[in-house]
């Protein structure tokens, strides 16, 4: 993408003339601005998808009609399409109202911290094999550092605001971050030692070489669908912890109405609490993304069709395809995370801690110990040490 | 170039918010300079294409220390208060022991040929390489487990600081 810029850059004529550093700039600055739009554009289109979903699940009547005037009807997919822009423009024209005593400097940041931090997540995600705005060697391991901003925004979000429900309810946020931070690191341990890298193409890569099998002169990949099988406790923990990352239903005490108001939001309004709400669904689109990447192949399709489609296509068709792979299944990850939240009721506080401590933890590291075991019979194969 | 601006500008960062840390009034702006910091010096880092170290620096200073740290400060009594926290004739001190200190480990990169020797020896230093120095008894196994020794005097010291001065009294 980069590359191509860049070239696009030099057949413009005002463009042309300037030093090789200022070119980089500029590509830098218009690939930002294409990222920021994606992301916020990609949020609109979450929101709108929960609302249409809740609305689907409980018979709300707003997301399901509400609709430019041709497609007024309950139509499946076009019904409530105006609501997420009714939404937005609401959350834009409403007065932003800062409380007297909030600890103003904390208070502000926090709501511009919560955004950068997740839009910084997303720039090692690789929607297809080098299409990545930085291919950074440590990727998972930078994805998790730059998490843990968010989990200080929210602190910041809490204790700025002056007011006990939101010092509550983010101090309950934290410890339900942190304790569930860690169950999900050993999730994702089992993929990255079978793939023996950090890096988030690799590990698809190694996923779509996984499981060959040699007939004769026939080769047999089998690709995900055995890493999955492999992984599969992991995968589980991983959404189960995905989910009480991004504070989403049923692990969403932190605003339990009944006892928090709103939780560490309850302050916030206006463009400001919108800031809170796309993180929380940008988030849920990077869980999603890495569930994607790292347990379901990322952008390959399995078996043995991608080799096959590398050699028979250009390039450009073979990217495109992996990338509506790639979308399709995070999108369909999406829509469990949607499922899930009005499915199942709220946990309360202390069985939410014991069930991340001795249930979660004990299953990620019983993942752990399998991908362990596979990938040292796996080298032990590999070697011929057995034939 | 690029590098050069960004490494000032991190680099005023960093002294900015370490001033900041130290001087502020309110112990819970001081601790979010001090994550700002951390911050900084993990993007100097990255700088030094040390991007491994730069995530840990992240995840262990930002994403632990410094979220427990903020969480015991929320848990003390006098978070801001309208005196300096240090007294200035401490604060001096502590400045001029601050800066002796970089001069002196200034004048040791700087000075000492033996360590440009061996520091060139070591072009691309990865991940395995430093682990196996610092594990392998022949190299840096001492003072690797000096600097642990070390950290079990300051937790022995936060221990003596934060105890009563009167012995508790014990119930009957």
């Amino acid at each position: 993408v980069h590359q191509a810029l860049k070239y696009l850059l030099d057949l413009i004529p005002p463009f042309n003339n300037l030093s090789g550093i200022v070119q980089d700039v500029i590509v830098m600055v218009v690939l930002l601005i294409i990222f920021v739009i994606f992301v916020s554009v990609s949020a609109l289109v979450l929101i709108w998808l929960e609302r249409k979903i809740s609305a689907r699940m409980q018979n709300r009547v707003g997301p399901m009609v509400a609709a430019p005037w041709g497609w007024r009807s309950r139509n499946m997919w076009t019904g409530g399409l105006l609501q997420t822009g009714a939404d937005a423009i609401k959350l834009l024209f409403k007065e932003d109202i800062i409380p007297s005593q909030v600890d103003l400097p904390v208070y502000k940041s926090a709501s511009y911290l919560v955004i950068t931090a997740t839009m910084l997540s997303l720039i090692v995600i690789p929607i297809g094999q080098d299409l990545v705005v930085s291919n950074m060697n440590v990727g998972l391991l930078y994805l998790l550092a730059v998490s843990s901003l968010t989990v200080i925004s929210i602190m910041m979000a809490g204790w700025g605001s002056n007011n006990k429900y939101s010092l509550l309810g983010g101090l309950r946020s934290v410890a339900q971050m942190i304790s569930y931070e860690v169950p999900m690191i050993v999730a994702l341990m089992g993929p990255v030692i079978m793939a023996g890298s950090l890096n988030l193409q690799d590990i698809v890569n190694s996923e779509s070489t996984f499981l060959r099998l040699t007939f004769g002169s026939h080769h047999f990949m089998v690709g995900w669908p055995a890493w999955l099988v492999v992984n599969f406790l992991g995968f589980v923990v991983y959404l189960i912890c995905g989910n009480a990352e991004t504070n989403r239903p049923p692990f969403d005490l932190v605003e339990g109405e009944s006892e928090l108001v709103a939780g560490f939001s309850t302050e916030y309004s206006g463009m400001r609490f919108a800031m809170f709400y796309l993180a929380e669904f940008i988030n849920m689109f990077i869980i999603s993304c890495v569930a994607t990447l790292v347990f379901l192949g990322g952008w390959k399709i399995g078996f043995n069709i991608d080799p096959l489609l590398i050699q028979h296509l250009p390039l450009v068709v073979v990217d495109l395809i992996g990338f509506v792979v790639f979308m399709t299944k995070a999108y369909l990850m999406v829509l469990l995370f949607m499922w899930v939240r009005w499915s199942f009721p709220r946990l309360r506080a202390d069985h939410l801690m014991s069930f991340g401590w001795k249930v979660l933890l004990p299953t990620a590291l019983v993942n752990l110990v399998i991908a362990t075991f596979v990938t040292t019979i796996w080298v032990i194969f590999a070697s011929g040490a057995l034939g | 170039m690029v590098n050069d601006v960004a490494f000032y500008l991190l680099t005023a960062f960093v002294v900015v918010s370490a001033l900041g840390v130290v001087l502020n009034r309110n112990i819970l702006h001081a601790g979010l300079s001090l994550i700002i910091c951390f911050w900084c010096v993990a993007g100097l880092y990255l700088l030094l294409d040390a991007p491994f170290l730069a995530a840990i620096q992240v995840l262990i200073y930002v994403g632990a220390i410094s979220v427990l740290l903020l969480f015991a400060i929320m848990l003390t009594h006098r978070i801001s208060s309208r005196e300096p926290r240090v007294p200035s004739g401490r604060m001096l001190g502590a400045a001029s022991i601050a800066v002796a200190f970089m001069l002196l480990a200034g004048w040791i990169f700087s000075n000492i040929p033996v360590l440009r020797v061996w520091l060139a020896q070591y072009p691309n230093t990865d991940i395995y390489h430093l682990a196996l120095s610092f594990m392998s008894p022949g190299q840096f196994l001492v003072p690797f487990e000096l600097v642990s020794i070390l950290l079990l005097v300051a937790l022995v010291a936060a221990v003596i600081i934060a105890r009563r001065d009167e012995p508790l009294e014990v119930t009957r």
